[in-house]
Protein backbone atom coordinates (compact mmCIF):
# COMPACT_ATOMS: atom_id res chain seq x y z
CA UNK A 1 0.00 0.00 0.00
CA UNK A 2 1.02 3.66 -0.35
CA UNK A 3 3.17 4.63 2.14
CA UNK A 4 1.66 6.67 4.88
CA UNK A 5 2.91 10.23 4.11
CA UNK A 6 3.17 10.24 1.08
CA UNK A 7 3.23 13.72 -1.40
CA UNK A 8 -0.24 14.11 -1.85
CA UNK A 9 -3.30 16.96 -2.05
CA UNK A 10 -5.22 18.21 0.45
CA UNK A 11 -8.42 20.18 1.46
CA UNK A 12 -8.58 23.71 3.56
CA UNK A 13 -11.78 25.51 2.65
CA UNK A 14 -11.57 29.11 3.89
CA UNK A 15 -13.88 32.14 2.76
CA UNK A 16 -11.87 35.11 0.82
CA UNK A 17 -13.01 37.23 4.45
CA UNK A 18 -10.41 34.71 5.78
CA UNK A 19 -7.58 35.95 3.67
CA UNK A 20 -8.26 38.98 4.29
CA UNK A 21 -10.16 39.63 0.72
CA UNK A 22 -13.68 40.03 1.63
CA UNK A 23 -13.39 43.09 0.34
CA UNK A 24 -13.14 42.19 -3.22
CA UNK A 25 -14.36 38.77 -3.76
CA UNK A 26 -18.55 38.30 -3.18
CA UNK A 27 -18.61 34.71 -4.34
CA UNK A 28 -17.90 31.95 -4.19
CA UNK A 29 -18.82 32.16 -0.43
CA UNK A 30 -16.16 29.18 0.04
CA UNK A 31 -12.97 28.70 -1.42
CA UNK A 32 -10.82 25.38 -1.25
CA UNK A 33 -7.18 26.41 -2.73
CA UNK A 34 -6.23 22.68 -1.94
CA UNK A 35 -2.15 22.52 -1.25
CA UNK A 36 0.57 19.79 -1.54
CA UNK A 37 2.09 18.23 1.49
CA UNK A 38 3.73 14.50 2.46
CA UNK A 39 7.05 12.70 1.57
CA UNK A 40 8.93 12.33 -1.68
CA UNK A 41 10.00 8.94 -2.25
CA UNK A 42 13.35 8.07 -2.63
CA UNK A 43 12.11 6.56 -6.03
CA UNK A 44 10.48 9.12 -7.88
CA UNK A 45 8.43 7.24 -10.07
CA UNK A 46 6.29 8.34 -13.24
CA UNK A 47 3.78 9.56 -11.14
CA UNK A 48 4.43 12.04 -9.66
CA UNK A 49 6.16 14.40 -13.37
CA UNK A 50 9.45 15.21 -11.56
CA UNK A 51 12.16 16.21 -14.07
CA UNK A 52 15.81 14.51 -14.29
CA UNK A 53 16.99 17.15 -11.96
CA UNK A 54 14.88 15.89 -8.71
CA UNK A 55 15.77 12.27 -9.79
CA UNK A 56 19.32 13.74 -9.59
CA UNK A 57 18.62 16.01 -6.21
CA UNK A 58 17.32 12.98 -4.40
CA UNK A 59 20.14 10.98 -5.01
CA UNK A 60 22.95 14.69 -3.55
CA UNK A 61 20.00 14.83 -0.82
CA UNK A 62 20.67 10.50 0.05
CA UNK A 63 24.96 11.32 -0.11
CA UNK A 64 24.70 13.76 2.49
CA UNK A 65 27.24 16.35 0.87
CA UNK A 66 26.75 19.79 0.65
CA UNK A 67 22.99 20.99 2.11
CA UNK A 68 21.33 19.84 -1.25
CA UNK A 69 17.43 20.09 -0.18
CA UNK A 70 15.55 17.19 -0.78
CA UNK A 71 12.94 17.56 -3.27
CA UNK A 72 9.59 19.53 -2.67
CA UNK A 73 6.34 18.23 -2.30
CA UNK A 74 4.32 21.12 -4.30
CA UNK A 75 1.77 21.91 -7.25
CA UNK A 76 2.29 20.63 -10.17
CA UNK A 77 -0.97 21.82 -11.91
CA UNK A 78 -3.49 24.49 -11.10
CA UNK A 79 -7.00 25.31 -11.88
CA UNK A 80 -8.62 28.30 -12.73
CA UNK A 81 -11.25 29.42 -10.69
CA UNK A 82 -14.73 31.69 -11.60
CA UNK A 83 -15.22 34.48 -8.88
CA UNK A 84 -17.54 37.35 -8.63
CA UNK A 85 -15.73 40.53 -7.73
CA UNK A 86 -16.86 44.11 -6.83
CA UNK A 87 -14.73 46.29 -9.15
CA UNK A 88 -15.08 50.39 -9.10
CA UNK A 89 -18.16 49.76 -7.22
CA UNK A 90 -19.53 47.09 -10.55
CA UNK A 91 -19.64 43.55 -9.67
CA UNK A 92 -17.66 42.30 -12.45
CA UNK A 93 -17.88 38.14 -13.20
CA UNK A 94 -14.09 36.63 -13.59
CA UNK A 95 -12.33 33.44 -13.81
CA UNK A 96 -8.79 33.64 -12.08
CA UNK A 97 -6.04 31.35 -13.27
CA UNK A 98 -3.93 29.40 -10.85
CA UNK A 99 -6.37 29.28 -8.03
CA UNK A 100 -7.03 25.99 -7.61
CA UNK A 101 -3.62 23.08 -7.17
CA UNK A 102 -5.06 20.08 -9.70
CA UNK A 103 -2.03 17.43 -8.76
CA UNK A 104 1.58 17.42 -6.87
CA UNK A 105 4.96 16.49 -8.00
CA UNK A 106 8.32 16.27 -6.05
CA UNK A 107 11.22 18.94 -7.14
CA UNK B 1 12.63 34.81 -11.46
CA UNK B 2 15.90 34.82 -9.28
CA UNK B 3 19.75 33.85 -11.31
CA UNK B 4 22.35 32.59 -9.43
CA UNK B 5 23.24 33.85 -6.08
CA UNK B 6 26.88 33.75 -5.86
CA UNK B 7 26.61 37.73 -6.44
CA UNK B 8 24.67 38.04 -2.89
CA UNK B 9 24.04 36.40 0.49
CA UNK B 10 20.77 35.56 1.14
CA UNK B 11 18.16 33.10 3.00
CA UNK B 12 15.50 34.10 0.37
CA UNK B 13 15.27 31.36 -2.43
CA UNK B 14 17.80 31.78 -4.36
CA UNK B 15 19.79 29.34 -7.18
CA UNK B 16 23.27 27.72 -5.83
CA UNK B 17 25.79 25.55 -7.75
CA UNK B 18 26.53 22.47 -6.78
CA UNK B 19 29.28 20.25 -8.47
CA UNK B 20 28.47 16.52 -8.64
CA UNK B 21 30.97 13.50 -10.35
CA UNK B 22 29.12 10.74 -11.95
CA UNK B 23 31.47 8.37 -9.95
CA UNK B 24 29.12 9.80 -6.66
CA UNK B 25 26.04 8.97 -8.45
CA UNK B 26 26.97 5.72 -9.33
CA UNK B 27 25.93 6.62 -13.00
CA UNK B 28 29.63 6.52 -14.13
CA UNK B 29 29.96 3.36 -15.81
CA UNK B 30 26.88 4.28 -18.01
CA UNK B 31 27.95 8.24 -18.55
CA UNK B 32 31.28 8.22 -19.19
CA UNK B 33 31.22 11.84 -20.31
CA UNK B 34 31.52 14.77 -18.88
CA UNK B 35 32.77 13.19 -15.76
CA UNK B 36 31.09 15.89 -13.78
CA UNK B 37 28.48 18.58 -13.69
CA UNK B 38 26.80 21.08 -11.40
CA UNK B 39 23.22 20.53 -11.49
CA UNK B 40 22.29 23.33 -9.33
CA UNK B 41 19.41 23.75 -6.65
CA UNK B 42 16.97 26.10 -5.19
CA UNK B 43 17.07 26.88 -1.78
CA UNK B 44 15.77 29.57 0.87
CA UNK B 45 12.47 31.38 1.82
CA UNK B 46 9.98 32.13 0.00
CA UNK B 47 8.45 35.36 1.41
CA UNK B 48 5.05 36.12 1.26
CA UNK B 49 5.61 39.67 -0.09
CA UNK B 50 7.81 39.22 -2.60
CA UNK B 51 5.37 36.50 -4.76
CA UNK B 52 5.64 38.69 -7.68
CA UNK B 53 9.74 38.63 -8.06
CA UNK B 54 9.28 34.74 -8.09
CA UNK B 55 6.73 34.86 -11.03
CA UNK B 56 4.79 32.49 -8.47
CA UNK B 57 1.01 32.14 -9.31
CA UNK B 58 -1.94 33.05 -6.89
CA UNK B 59 -2.00 30.11 -5.45
CA UNK B 60 1.18 30.32 -3.63
CA UNK B 61 0.44 33.84 -2.43
CA UNK B 62 -2.97 32.58 -0.67
CA UNK B 63 -0.82 29.18 0.52
CA UNK B 64 1.56 31.69 1.97
CA UNK B 65 -1.31 33.81 3.99
CA UNK B 66 -2.53 30.23 5.11
CA UNK B 67 0.92 29.40 6.78
CA UNK B 68 1.19 32.82 7.94
CA UNK B 69 -2.25 33.66 9.50
CA UNK B 70 -4.96 30.70 9.41
CA UNK B 71 -3.00 27.38 10.18
CA UNK B 72 0.71 27.12 9.79
CA UNK B 73 0.28 23.33 9.96
CA UNK B 74 -0.50 23.81 6.20
CA UNK B 75 3.11 24.10 4.32
CA UNK B 76 5.04 27.28 3.61
CA UNK B 77 5.59 27.92 -0.09
CA UNK B 78 8.77 25.57 -1.51
CA UNK B 79 11.72 27.18 -2.91
CA UNK B 80 11.94 24.99 -6.11
CA UNK B 81 13.15 25.09 -9.71
CA UNK B 82 11.09 26.79 -12.41
CA UNK B 83 13.23 26.23 -15.53
CA UNK B 84 15.79 23.80 -16.75
CA UNK B 85 18.50 23.30 -19.15
CA UNK B 86 19.12 20.13 -20.72
CA UNK B 87 23.12 18.14 -21.08
CA UNK B 88 24.78 16.56 -23.45
CA UNK B 89 26.27 13.85 -22.46
CA UNK B 90 28.17 10.22 -23.93
CA UNK B 91 26.78 7.18 -22.77
CA UNK B 92 28.36 3.69 -22.91
CA UNK B 93 26.00 1.50 -24.26
CA UNK B 94 25.96 -2.44 -23.14
CA UNK B 95 26.61 -3.29 -26.65
CA UNK B 96 30.21 -1.57 -26.00
CA UNK B 97 29.47 1.45 -28.47
CA UNK B 98 29.60 5.39 -27.57
CA UNK B 99 26.23 7.24 -27.69
CA UNK B 100 26.02 11.19 -27.17
CA UNK B 101 22.40 11.96 -26.17
CA UNK B 102 21.19 15.35 -24.32
CA UNK B 103 19.33 14.44 -21.54
CA UNK B 104 15.97 16.47 -20.72
CA UNK B 105 15.73 18.89 -17.29
CA UNK B 106 19.20 18.51 -16.23
CA UNK B 107 20.45 21.71 -15.12
CA UNK B 108 18.04 24.32 -12.78
CA UNK B 109 18.38 27.85 -14.24
CA UNK B 110 15.62 29.68 -12.64
CA UNK B 111 14.01 29.27 -9.32
CA UNK B 112 10.87 30.02 -8.32
CA UNK B 113 8.15 29.34 -5.05
CA UNK B 114 5.50 26.99 -5.14
CA UNK C 1 -16.85 17.11 -20.11
CA UNK C 2 -20.82 17.64 -19.92
CA UNK C 3 -23.58 18.72 -22.58
CA UNK C 4 -23.95 22.70 -23.19
CA UNK C 5 -25.61 24.41 -20.19
CA UNK C 6 -28.54 27.26 -21.17
CA UNK C 7 -28.39 30.29 -18.49
CA UNK C 8 -30.39 32.95 -17.46
CA UNK C 9 -27.93 35.89 -18.02
CA UNK C 10 -28.56 39.79 -17.09
CA UNK C 11 -26.12 42.27 -16.71
CA UNK C 12 -26.70 45.13 -14.64
CA UNK C 13 -24.11 47.21 -16.39
CA UNK C 14 -25.07 49.16 -19.85
CA UNK C 15 -25.75 47.47 -22.80
CA UNK C 16 -22.80 47.76 -24.96
CA UNK C 17 -20.56 46.05 -22.64
CA UNK C 18 -23.06 43.13 -22.14
CA UNK C 19 -21.68 42.23 -25.88
CA UNK C 20 -18.16 42.63 -24.25
CA UNK C 21 -18.42 40.85 -21.16
CA UNK C 22 -20.69 38.02 -22.29
CA UNK C 23 -18.35 37.68 -25.56
CA UNK C 24 -15.80 35.82 -23.29
CA UNK C 25 -18.39 33.15 -21.82
CA UNK C 26 -20.96 32.30 -23.95
CA UNK C 27 -23.56 33.19 -26.60
CA UNK C 28 -26.48 35.54 -25.91
CA UNK C 29 -29.49 35.68 -26.80
CA UNK C 30 -30.95 38.42 -29.06
CA UNK C 31 -33.03 39.41 -26.13
CA UNK C 32 -29.87 39.13 -24.09
CA UNK C 33 -32.28 37.44 -21.21
CA UNK C 34 -30.12 34.06 -21.47
CA UNK C 35 -27.08 32.69 -22.14
CA UNK C 36 -25.43 29.35 -23.86
CA UNK C 37 -22.72 28.33 -21.95
CA UNK C 38 -19.62 26.10 -22.59
CA UNK C 39 -19.47 22.50 -21.55
CA UNK C 40 -19.24 21.58 -18.21
CA UNK C 41 -20.75 24.87 -16.77
CA UNK C 42 -23.41 26.05 -14.65
CA UNK C 43 -25.51 28.56 -14.16
CA UNK C 44 -25.15 31.01 -11.20
CA UNK C 45 -27.05 34.54 -9.93
CA UNK C 46 -26.37 37.46 -7.76
CA UNK C 47 -29.81 39.19 -5.77
CA UNK C 48 -29.24 41.90 -3.20
CA UNK C 49 -31.62 41.59 -0.49
CA UNK C 50 -32.23 44.76 1.99
CA UNK C 51 -34.90 45.01 4.86
CA UNK C 52 -37.56 45.10 5.07
CA UNK C 53 -37.49 42.08 2.43
CA UNK C 54 -36.79 43.87 -0.95
CA UNK C 55 -34.87 41.87 -3.99
CA UNK C 56 -33.01 43.74 -6.37
CA UNK C 57 -31.84 41.37 -9.31
CA UNK C 58 -27.74 41.96 -9.81
CA UNK C 59 -26.53 39.85 -12.35
CA UNK C 60 -26.89 36.21 -13.63
CA UNK C 61 -25.11 33.90 -16.17
CA UNK C 62 -22.64 31.54 -16.84
CA UNK C 63 -20.48 29.70 -13.81
CA UNK C 64 -17.31 27.85 -15.59
CA UNK C 65 -14.74 27.27 -13.12
CA UNK C 66 -16.08 25.72 -9.90
CA UNK C 67 -12.84 25.18 -8.59
CA UNK C 68 -13.49 23.11 -5.40
CA UNK C 69 -17.22 24.94 -4.85
CA UNK C 70 -19.76 21.86 -4.19
CA UNK C 71 -22.46 24.32 -3.97
CA UNK C 72 -23.33 24.26 -8.00
CA UNK C 73 -24.17 20.73 -8.27
CA UNK C 74 -27.66 21.29 -7.23
CA UNK C 75 -30.61 21.85 -10.07
CA UNK C 76 -32.23 24.77 -8.10
CA UNK C 77 -30.19 27.84 -7.17
CA UNK C 78 -29.73 27.36 -3.12
CA UNK C 79 -28.21 30.32 -1.04
CA UNK C 80 -26.29 28.42 1.06
CA UNK C 81 -23.43 30.22 2.71
CA UNK C 82 -24.52 33.96 4.98
CA UNK C 83 -23.44 36.84 2.46
CA UNK C 84 -20.20 38.15 2.78
CA UNK C 85 -19.45 41.40 4.24
CA UNK C 86 -19.25 43.76 1.53
CA UNK C 87 -22.59 46.08 0.25
CA UNK C 88 -22.94 45.11 4.86
CA UNK C 89 -23.76 41.40 3.99
CA UNK C 90 -27.05 42.01 1.53
CA UNK C 91 -25.86 39.94 -1.55
CA UNK C 92 -27.13 36.84 -2.28
CA UNK C 93 -24.90 34.46 -4.24
CA UNK C 94 -26.17 30.80 -5.47
CA UNK C 95 -25.17 28.44 -8.26
CA UNK C 96 -26.46 25.42 -9.94
CA UNK C 97 -26.17 22.92 -12.45
CA UNK C 98 -29.15 22.78 -14.28
CA UNK C 99 -30.83 24.63 -17.65
CA UNK C 100 -32.27 28.21 -16.70
CA UNK C 101 -31.49 26.98 -12.90
CA UNK C 102 -31.21 30.13 -11.70
CA UNK C 103 -33.74 32.29 -12.57
CA UNK C 104 -34.69 32.62 -9.05
CA UNK C 105 -33.17 31.61 -5.62
CA UNK C 106 -34.33 29.84 -2.48
CA UNK C 107 -32.31 30.50 1.17
CA UNK C 108 -30.78 27.65 3.24
CA UNK C 109 -28.05 28.65 5.52
CA UNK C 110 -26.61 26.62 7.51
CA UNK C 111 -24.75 27.02 10.60
CA UNK C 112 -20.94 28.09 10.03
CA UNK C 113 -19.13 25.18 10.30
CA UNK C 114 -15.06 25.49 11.24
CA UNK C 115 -12.43 25.49 8.65
CA UNK C 116 -10.21 22.50 8.78
CA UNK C 117 -7.26 20.99 6.54
CA UNK C 118 -7.61 17.17 6.27
CA UNK C 119 -6.56 14.86 2.97
CA UNK C 120 -8.57 14.20 -0.55
CA UNK C 121 -7.85 10.92 -0.18
CA UNK C 122 -8.18 9.17 3.36
CA UNK C 123 -4.78 7.43 4.42
CA UNK C 124 -4.48 3.85 4.21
Amino acid sequence: SAPKNRCKLHSFRLSFDELGWGHYFIAPPVYNPRFCQGDCPRVLHYGYHSPNHAIIQTVINDLGVGDVPPPSCVPYKYMPMSVLVVHKKKVEYRELEDMVAESCTCR
Amino acid sequence: ELLPSSEFPTSDCALYDFRVRFSQLKLDHWIVFPPKYNPRYCRGICPRTMGFIYGSPVHTMVQNIIYEKLDSSVPRPSCIPSHYSPLSVMIFEEDGSYVYKEFEDMVATRCTCR
Amino acid sequence: QGEERECAFTDQQQQWEVERVAGGEGRVSPENTTIRCAKGSHCFGLWEKSPPGEVRLVKQGCWTHLGDHQGCRDDRCVVTNLPPQIQNGTYHFCCCGSDMCNVNFTEDFPLPSPTTAQPIYPRT
